[in-house]
């Protein structure tokens, strides 16, 4: 029967995917996917089948990473993921993991921005690990992303933002993700980028401390360019910690709705 | 006028840097909705808010 493998036209005898991974890779370890999803070995293929395979145990070329990635997402995502341009600022328990969801997800171009230095009370809650100790978060996150997907562009900068530098440093970035610890610095990245750039959307957070209800994080649309991702409350302050899963959360919140955006799907 | 959905009293028209200070908020530490934008902060010295407004006002907590 006729197939096609990673975009290529391929006439096979193999009936199931075991064998034809066997034919086409040899004892190299490999994973076959359809529309999205891994085949078992004993899965039956069919004429006409449109299959991506993977190598398990290296790392792919761009091209192939790119067809495992358009494999493994949602059918036609991966185009709009790879032409986004994402500004992360704010690389702490929030931002360290937006970043690495949008890396994770094929997100082309990435600006991570943060003016810190990974230390040891950071590791509770954030991406890092005990070898990024003392390193600037920017820098660090670069390496993790590049351990993740080489072939996402990323620009560190270890830079404070506020109102002097946002105008000039975000510029020309059309989703802006805010993710800063201080409030009063929250505010200041929302009210600057959104005066500055008519055309930007903002993704930001504001309420994710404490072991409240994973249920109460949610995401509003607030106006056409601004959606808030937390509970909206429970702020960090003494007695009140900051734990992985509640920031991890509402960081998955507002990686989705960047995706989402690049999906132009604008409902929160 | 509301606030965030709540009836807020008010008599005449006020500024809205004012407003917010009266109302208990932490200038520095908000966002302002009106008329489904954003208030750029340079407006707020001169934006008056009448009876019949309906202002949100996000009230960012730390934590990130």
């Amino acid at each position: 029967m006729e197939i096609t493998v990673n975009g290529r036209r391929v006439n096979t005898d193999s009936l199931r995917a075991g064998e034809l991974a066997g034919e086409l890779a040899g004892q190299e370890r490999v994973i076959l996917l359809r529309r999205g999803f891994a085949l078992e070995e004993t899965a039956e293929l069919a004429p006409g089948d449109e299959l991506q395979m993977i190598p398990k145990d290296r790392l792919p070329g761009r091209l192939e990473l790119e067809a495992m990635l358009t494999a493994r997402h949602t059918p036609g995502t991966q185009a709009c993921f790879k032409a986004g341009r994402v500004a992360v600022a704010g690389l702490g328990g929030l931002g360290s993991h937006i970043a690495l969801a949008l890396a994770r997800s094929g997100v082309g171009s990435l600006l991570l921005a943060d003016f810190d230095v990974v230390d040891a009370s950071n590791l509770n809650r954030q991406a890092y690990f005990v070898s990024h100790l003392g390193q600037p978060k920017a820098p660090a996150m670069a390496e993790l992303i590049r351990d993740v997907n080489p072939y996402v562009e990323t620009q560190a900068l270890t830079l404070r933002l506020d109102r002097h530098n946002i105008p000039h440093t975000l510029k020309g970035w059309p989703i802006i993700v805010e993710a800063f610890d201080r409030p009063d610095c929250k505010a200041e990245l929302v009210n600057t980028a959104l005066a500055a750039f008519p055309q930007c959307r903002v993704v930001c957070a504001s309420g994710l401390a404490d072991m409240g209800s994973a249920n109460l994080i949610r995401t509003r649309r607030l106006t056409s360019r601004l959606y808030l991702c937390g509970d909206e409350v429970s702020g960090a302050r003494e007695g009140r910690g900051l734990m992985a899963p509640r920031v991890m959360i509402c960081a998955g919140h507002q990686a989705n709705m960047v995706l989402r955006l690049l999906l132009e799907m604008h409902e929160a | 006028m509301l606030i965030n959905g709540q009836p807020y009293p008010l008599d005449e028209s006020r500024l809205l840097s004012e407003l917010l200070t009266e109302a208990g908020y932490h200038p520095d530490r908000v966002a302002v909705i009106l008329g489904g934008r954003v208030v750029p902060r340079t407006d707020w010295e001169t934006t008056a808010i009448r009876a019949d407004d309906c202002l949100e006002v996000i009230a960012f907590v730390g934590g990130g």
